[in-house]
């Protein structure tokens, strides 16, 4: 999964449709973010890669970059490959 | 050798509809939280009605079902009791007019309680020290509930089974347990024992979007105790399927603690259980703790889903953090 398709399937999942999200959105100006938004953004995290991250981090995210940061940026793909999961 | 041989179930009157909430909370999204957590109302005891009361009127209603009296040992699971000391199930035994001659104890377990109540129940009959028990989840966990806590107020519903169960042959399989206390603060009411005393000014502060609470109440880290779950629930499931030498397509029923449905639907999909036999209905409890899991199974019972010859799954998880599952054989 590469960040591009990282940061769709938020988009989607969240049903995010007030702004479009890059790596420097600020979380306070994403409106659909809540308690549940964070909970949906584990469960995508836990699909892709695997839920051994600290949670705390979670709390005090201050941009979508921070959520990268917490997956570790190295996981990601450079280039989409075989079929990423992005309806 | 151990069976479930009937179930009861009681829930206070008194009803909290999503539509008072909002009143209560406008900046809310009910229309959000019930499509997401499954919720539309939750019954809530009254002021002077407690654990202790709801569990005699579920033990009541068991005891007639079963149309046989007989109790030689009383478990009182409940977070919620009466009285700091003495227990409830004590007081459960004169208040039934049980015999003296039996066993009673309370046992302190939220979410996971159900499953532990079934393995002290087990033990007991399988080592002959009982022949018939009466194992009681109880709570009226909104009485630790924060005012102003939005989510929670929400999510949780107060309510009491009672399970008889006897030692006929079959029925309850092999247990599988954990414990994690070093998240024991995730799911916590601070004060009001003997750690910390109620602090009459405590202060109130903000926690997840928007809920208040302070430490005289209660307070869950929502996140973590998502994460927990997604973490431990796969391996739960894989050994309580292994302990009893079974694979998942020999379980007809999967009866979860309903903790909510997101992360329920979250599991499911998770594990890949299919949809069929997979229970979720919080729509007019709510979370009621221990008691989510025969509620579900009393529901099952009721509408004929579940029949003789058949494996039904049991699964809880939760304040502790303390989790466990089994296999019943119908």
């Amino acid at each position: 999964m590469t960040i591009q398709d990282f940061i769709k399937q938020l988009e989607t999942d969240l049903e995010i449709t007030s702004i479009s999200l890059t790596p420097d959105t600020k979380i306070e100006d994403i409106n659909e973010w809540d308690s549940l938004a964070a909970m949906t953004t584990l469960s995508i995290i836990d699909e892709h890669f695997s839920l051994d991250i600290d949670i705390n981090k979670m709390n005090n995210l201050e941009t979508v970059g921070d959520i990268l940061k917490i997956i570790g940026e190295d996981k990601f793909e450079e280039t989409s490959s075989k079929n990423p999961a992005v309806k | 050798m151990a069976q479930v041989e009937q179930i009861g179930i009681y829930l206070p009157e008194k009803t909290v509809t999503n539509e008072e909430l909002q009143q209560k909370f406008p900046d809310v999204d009910f229309k959000k939280f019930e499509n997401t957590v499954g919720v539309k109302s939750r019954r809530v005891a009254t002021s002077g009605e407690t654990a202790l009361d709801l569990g005699e009127k579920a033990a009541i209603q068991a005891l007639n079902k079963a149309d046989n009296p007989e109790i030689d040992f009383i478990l009182f699971c409940t977070q919620t009791p009466d009285y700091p000391v003495p227990g409830n199930s004590g007081i459960l035994q004169e208040r039934l007019g049980l015999s003296k001659n039996i066993g009673a104890l309370d046992y302190n377990l939220g979410c996971s309680g159900y499953v532990y109540g079934l393995a002290l129940a087990t033990g007991l009959l399988d080592t002959g020290m009982a022949s018939r028990i009466l194992l009681i989840t109880s709570d009226t966990f909104s009485g630790y509930l924060h005012p102003k806590d939005r989510v929670n107020r929400a999510l949780f519903g107060d309510g009491a089974t009672a399970t008889i169960i006897n030692n006929s042959k079959g029925g309850i399989g092999r247990f599988v347990f954990g414990t994690d206390g070093s998240g024991y603060q995730h799911l916590i009411v601070p004060n009001g024992s003997f750690r910390n005393s109620v602090n009459p000014n405590a202060k109130e502060y903000e926690y997840g979007t928007g809920n208040i609470t302070d430490d005289n109440h209660f307070f869950m880290n929502g996140l973590e105790v998502f994460s927990f779950t997604a973490k431990i629930l796969p391996t739960l499931f894989s050994d309580t399927l292994e302990k009893n030498e079974l694979a998942k397509s020999d379980i007809d029923h999967f009866v979860f603690h309903q903790a909510n449905e997101y992360m329920l639907k979250f599991i499911r999909k998770k594990l890949k259980i299919d949809e069929a036999k997979f229970y979720i209905n919080l729509e007019h409890v709510g979370n009621t703790s221990a008691s989510t899991i025969p509620i579900g199974l009393d529901e099952l019972i009721r509408n004929g889903s579940i029949k003789p010859g058949q494996n039904i799954m049991l699964a809880g998880y939760g304040i502790g953090l303390s989790w466990g599952g089994v296999i019943i054989h119908t």
